[in-house]
C-alpha cells in the first residue's frame, strides 16, 4: 500500500493554537431561542459531553401511545438547534397470524395510550428517570358525563453509553509502539413507554445519540396468546411438550409516522440510491451508486439490499456546503406481503393533517384509509414535505423461551445524519482539522492537528456560570503580553485563562535561553506554581496544577528564565474552590466544561509532552426542564 | 385488571355510577399489592383518580404542547359536546341524551401551531357517527369533521357497556358462560369476574356475518378470569349500535 507523508508545519500549529485559545464558542446564551412549544416536564432536553444537544417535545396520545415533537439537535459549535423531526410516533401495529384466523390492528382498534398505557415503578426504569402522563376517561349515563383523570409515571429516561464509538490509533501499521490513541465511550439517552394490548405488552423506545442518530424500536414482551396454541407443523412451533401444541406464528408490522421538518426548511426531498456492478476494473468490477429523487408520493420497496434512500433539505448546507439530510438505516426489516399495505419499506407522503395512521386512518377527513390511499391520492403532487412510514416488521416465530414471560423482542430502524455537520458530531478536538485529503497521516505527538482557524476572532461571551471576567485583552486571552516589546521576547501560551485550585493547566513557551530552568509563579502575591527546563531551543512546555491556595479572582502567571532572566506573563482568573459539578443547574453544561477548541489545545499540550495518550472529558449530563 | 374505569357495579344495576373510577383505581393497587413475587410491580405509584369538574369559562391555558391539565380536559369535552355541530337528537352508548366522549389529546395537527389546541372524539349513536371536534380552547372555537362507519377505539365505558349486551344475550353467551363454568366451576354472572378489555371491530373481506359493523360501531372483546386464562371470544362481536350480539366466523 502507498504511505504518503507529509509534515505539517510546526509555525502553522502554533498559529491555530493561539487562535484556538481566542475563542470560546460554545456558550448558552448564544443559542437562538429555541422552537419548542411545551414546558415543564413536557420538555425534554439533553446535552452530551461532547456538546451535542437535543430538545422535543413528548406527550402519550390515546392512540399512537408516545409522541416526541419539535425533536431538534445542535451539533457541538452550533449556536441553535435545527429541527429534525416535526413529529413522530407509531401510525399503525398491524399483527396478522400464519394460521389466517386473526389479525390485529393495536393502535386503530386499542390504542396505546389511556387505560393501555402502563405504570411504572422505579425497578423498571432502574438507571433513568420517571416522568408521569395522564390516564383519562369519560362516562356517560343518563345524559350525564363524568370525567376522570390520573396520573402514573409512564415514561422512563435512561443514559446509555456505547463503548469503541470510534477508535484510531495513530500507530504506524505493523508496529507494536504505542501511539496516541482518539477513542470515545459514545453517550444517547432514551424514551420508553410501555402499553399493555391484551397479551402484549409492547415498549416503544426512541434513542437519541451524541453523534446525532435517532433509534425506533418497538419491543414485544407478555405472553404468547392463549387463543393461538391452534396452528400445524407450518404455521407454527411446537411449544410445550413434544408436538403437541403448536404456537402460531405471527407478525408485529410496526408502522411509525415520521414527519420530517429538516432544519424547517421549506423544501425537503427524499432521494433513493442504487449501487450497480459495472465495468470491469484492474482487480475487481466497478460498482456505480447513484442517486434518484423520489419527485412524488411513493411506495418504497428495495431493489437490492444495496438500495437506501434519505431525505434532503437542498437549501440547508453544511460548512462544507454539502446539503443537510438524514438517511435511513435498516438493520434488516421483514415485509409481509399477505397484505399490500405492509408490502413497502417506506411510503412517502406530504404533510396532511387528517393523515394520522398507516391503515384504518380514525380521522373523519380521511376516513379509513392506508398509506397507499394517500400515496395513490396524491400521486401527482410534488413531494416536497415529507412524511415517512417506514414498515418496520418483524416475523415471530414462537420459541419456547417466548414462554411466560415472553423474552422481550426488538424490532428497530434509525435515521443517521448523512452531511449534518462537515464532521461528525463527536469529532474529537484534536481531529478538527481532518476535512478532506489530509494528503497524509496524523501523528499528533510530532506535528499536532492543524486547527481550523476561526473566521471570527473575536470571542463570544465567556460561560455565564464562570467567575468575574478575566482583565484579558478580549481579543487575544491567554496569549503573551511582551515585556519589553521586543522582537525577541519569549512567548508563553495557557490552554485555558480560567483556572481552577487544584485543576491542571497546559502551559508552552519558547525564547528562553536553551536548556535553562524557568520558574512559573502565580502573582500578585507570589504563588510559585511550578518549575519547568527549557529545551534545547529554549522552548518550555508541560501541564502544571493550580495551587489549592490560590486565591479566587484575577491573577496573572509569569515565567522566568533562571539564567537569562527573560520573563513573559499571562492574565488569568482563578475560580472559586470547586465544588460538586452543578447537578441540573442548566441545560448546558458550560459551566467548567472543557470548550471544544480551548480543550483541542489542553490536548494537543498534553500530547506534546507526551503526558496524556488519550484524552477523555469528564462526563457530565444533566436532563433537566425548564 | 389494566383497566382503570372499571367499574364495580352488579348486572342487576347496570349503569347506575358508584363511585366511578375511585373504586377502580383502588382496586387495581390491590390487585398489584396482592401479587407477590413480581418484581418491581409494586413500587409503581398512581395519583388519585381525579373526577373532574365541570368547567365551561376558558380556564388557564398551558403551552401548545403541554399535557393538558384537569381544567382544560374538562373544558374541552364541553366545549366540544356543547357545539353546534353536534346534533340536537344525539345520543350515548346508553341511549341517554349526550354524545359518548371517546377521547381527548392534543391535537395532531401543526406542532408549531400556537393555539391551545385539542382534538375529542365524539361519537353519535343516534347518526351512528364520529366526530372529531378540533378545540380551541383560548378562542372557544370548535372545528368540526364528521364520519360514519370511523371506528376509534372503544372506550371502558362502552366495552362494560358491550359487556352487559352479550351477558343478557342468553343464546349468544351461553358457550362463554358454559366456558367459564368449566374453569372456574362458578356461573358467569357479572364483569367483575372477568378482565374485560375491547377493541373497535372493523370488519375485512374474511370476515362473514358481520356486514353491518362497517357502519354500526362494533366491539371485539377479550375475557380474561382470573388466574390468568382467556374464554374464547372469537366468536362474536357486539354491536353497540345495534344493541345487539353478532356471531361472526
Ligand atoms: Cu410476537
Amino acid at each position: 500500500m502507498k504511505r504518503i507523508s507529509r509534515a505539517i508545519a510546526v509555525v502553522a500549529t502554533a498559529v491555530a493554537v493561539t487562535a484556538g485559545l481566542a475563542v470560546i464558542p460554545v456558550t448558552s446564551a448564544s443559542a437562538a431561542a429555541p422552537a419548542v412549544n411545551c414546558s415543564g416536564d413536557a420538555r425534554i432536553e439533553k446535552s452530551f459531553d461532547n456538546g451535542t444537544d437535543w430538545q422535543m417535545c413528548w406527550r402519550v396520545d390515546s392512540k399512537h401511545g408516545l409522541v416526541l415533537e419539535q425533536v431538534a439537535v445542535k451539533a457541538p459549535g452550533e449556536d441553535s438547534f435545527r429541527r429534525v423531526l416535526d413529529s413522530v410516533s407509531l401510525g399503525q401495529l398491524n399483527v396478522p397470524y400464519d394460521t389466517g384466523k386473526n389479525v390485529w390492528n393495536d393502535i386503530t382498534s386499542y390504542g396505546f395510550g389511556n387505560q393501555y398505557l402502563q405504570k411504572l415503578s422505579a425497578a423498571e426504569c432502574s438507571t433513568g428517570t420517571l416522568r408521569d402522563y395522564g390516564q383519562a376517561w369519560s362516562v356517560t349515563r343518563r345524559g350525564v358525563t363524568t370525567n376522570y383523570l390520573r396520573t402514573i409515571p409512564s415514561l422512563c429516561i435512561t443514559d446509555t453509553t456505547r463503548d469503541l464509538s470510534y477508535r484510531s490509533h495513530e500507530q504506524t501499521w505493523g508496529s507494536i509502539e504505542d501511539k496516541p490513541l482518539f477513542t470515545a465511550t459514545g453517550q444517547a439517552f432514551n424514551l420508553t413507554i410501555v402499553s399493555k394490548v391484551d397479551w402484549y405488552e409492547y415498549a416503544t423506545k426512541v434513542e437519541f445519540t451524541d453523534e446525532g442518530a435517532i433509534s425506533f424500536n418497538l419491543g414485544a414482551t407478555g405472553d404468547i396468546s392463549y387463543e393461538d396454541f391452534d396452528a400445524d407443523a407450518t404455521t407454527g412451533w411446537p411449544v410445550g411438550t413434544d408436538a403437541a401444541n403448536y404456537a402460531a406464528s405471527h407478525w408485529h408490522n410496526a408502522f411509525w409516522r415520521l414527519d420530517f421538518g429538516l432544519d424547517g426548511q421549506s423544501v425537503q426531498q427524499v432521494e433513493q440510491y442504487d449501487s450497480t456492478l459495472g465495468e470491469q476494473g484492474e482487480m475487481a468490477p466497478l460498482m456505480h451508486t447513484t442517486g434518484a429523487t423520489i419527485a412524488h408520493p411513493a411506495n418504497l420497496v428495495p431493489a437490492a439490499d444495496t438500495t437506501w434512500w434519505r431525505v434532503v433539505a437542498p437549501e440547508s448546507r453544511n460548512a462544507d456546503n454539502h446539503a443537510r439530510s438524514y438517511e435511513f438505516v435498516f438493520p434488516g426489516s421483514q415485509l409481509y406481503q399477505g397484505n399490500p399495505i405492509t408490502q413497502p419499506l417506506i411510503s412517502v407522503t406530504n404533510y396532511a393533517d387528517c393523515e394520522q395512521f398507516a391503515s384504518n386512518n380514525l380521522n373523519p377527513a380521511c376516513p379509513n384509509l392506508s398509506v397507499l390511499d394517500y400515496v395513490a391520492n396524491s400521486a401527482d403532487t410534488s413531494l416536497t414535505d415529507p412524511v415517512a412510514w417506514v414498515n418496520s416488521g418483524f416475523h415471530h416465530v414462537v420459541r419456547d423461551e417466548d414462554q411466560s414471560p415472553m423474552q422481550t423482542h426488538w424490532q428497530s430502524f434509525s435515521i443517521m445524519p448523512r452531511d449534518w455537520t462537515a464532521q461528525s458530531m463527536s469529532t474529537p478536538d484534536a481531529r478538527t482539522c481532518i476535512n478532506g485529503d489530509t494528503g497524509g497521516e496524523i501523528h499528533s505527538d510530532e506535528t499536532p492537528c492543524e486547527a481550523v482557524v476561526p473566521t471570527d476572532p473575536e470571542p463570544t461571551d465567556p460561560p455565564a456560570t464562570t467567575e468575574p471576567p478575566a482583565p484579558t485583552d478580549p481579543a487575544d486571552p491567554g496569549t503573551e503580553e511582551p515585556v519589553d516589546g521586543g522582537a525577541d521576547a519569549p512567548t508563553l501560551k495557557l490552554s485555558t485563562t480560567e483556572l481552577a485550585p487544584g485543576e491542571s493547566f497546559g502551559l508552552e513557551g519558547a525564547g528562553f535561553a536553551e536548556h535553562e530552568s524557568v520558574e512559573i509563579v502565580l502573582h500578585s502575591d507570589p504563588i510559585t506554581v511550578g518549575e519547568l527546563t527549557a529545551d534545547g531551543s529554549g522552548a518550555i512546555s508541560g501541564t502544571l496544577k493550580v495551587p489549592a491556595a490560590a486565591p479566587e479572582g484575577s491573577h496573572t502567571v509569569v515565567v522566568t528564565g533562571a539564567q537569562s532572566g527573560l520573563t513573559a506573563k499571562v492574565a488569568v482568573t482563578v475560580a472559586p474552590a470547586a465544588g460538586p459539578a452543578g447537578t441540573g443547574a442548566g441545560l448546558l453544561a458550560s459551566t467548567g466544561t472543557a470548550l471544544p477548541i480551548a480543550a483541542a489545545t489542553v490536548a494537543l499540550l498534553l500530547l506534546a509532552v507526551g503526558g496524556l495518550l488519550m484524552v477523555r472529558r469528564r462526563r457530565r449530563s444533566a436532563i433537566s426542564p425548564i | 385488571m389494566q383497566s382503570p374505569p372499571r367499574k364495580t357495579r352488579t348486572r342487576r344495576l347496570p349503569y347506575a355510577i358508584l363511585g366511578g373510577g375511585v373504586v377502580a383505581a383502588a382496586a387495581i393497587v390491590g390487585g398489584f399489592l396482592a401479587i407477590p413475587a413480581v418484581s418491581g410491580a409494586s413500587g409503581a405509584e398512581s395519583s388519585a383518580t381525579e373526577e373532574l369538574d365541570e368547567v365551561t369559562s376558558k380556564p388557564d391555558l398551558g403551552a401548545p404542547r403541554d399535557p393538558l391539565s384537569p381544567d382544560e380536559l374538562s373544558y374541552a369535552i364541553h366545549l366540544a359536546s356543547t357545539d353546534e355541530s353536534v346534533p340536537d337528537d344525539v345520543t350515548s352508548v346508553d341511549g341517554s341524551d349526550a354524545p359518548q366522549v371517546l377521547s381527548v389529546d392534543i391535537a395532531n395537527g401543526d406542532v408549531d401551531a400556537t393555539g391551545r389546541l385539542v382534538d375529542v372524539f365524539l361519537f353519535d349513536y343516534t347518526s351512528n357517527q364520529t366526530f372529531l371536534q378540533r378545540v380551541d380552547l383560548a378562542g372557544g372555537s370548535v372545528e368540526s369533521t364528521a364520519k360514519a362507519g370511523v371506528q376509534p377505539p372503544p372506550t371502558p365505558d362502552e366495552v362494560d357497556y358491550a359487556f352487559s349486551l352479550f351477558l343478557d344475550d342468553a343464546v349468544a353467551s351461553a358457550a362463554v358462560r358454559a366456558e367459564y363454568a368449566a374453569v372456574t366451576g362458578d356461573e358467569l354472572e357479572s364483569i367483575d369476574q372477568l378482565a374485560v378489555t375491547g377493541g373497535a371491530f372493523v370488519p375485512d373481506a374474511g370476515t362473514l356475518g358481520a356486514d353491518a359493523c362497517g357502519l354500526d360501531r362494533c366491539v371485539e372483546m377479550q375475557f380474561r378470569v382470573s388466574g390468568g386464562g382467556y374464554l374464547d371470544t372469537t366468536g362474536f362481536v357486539v354491536d353497540l349500535s345495534a344493541k345487539s350480539v353478532i356471531g361472526i366466523k
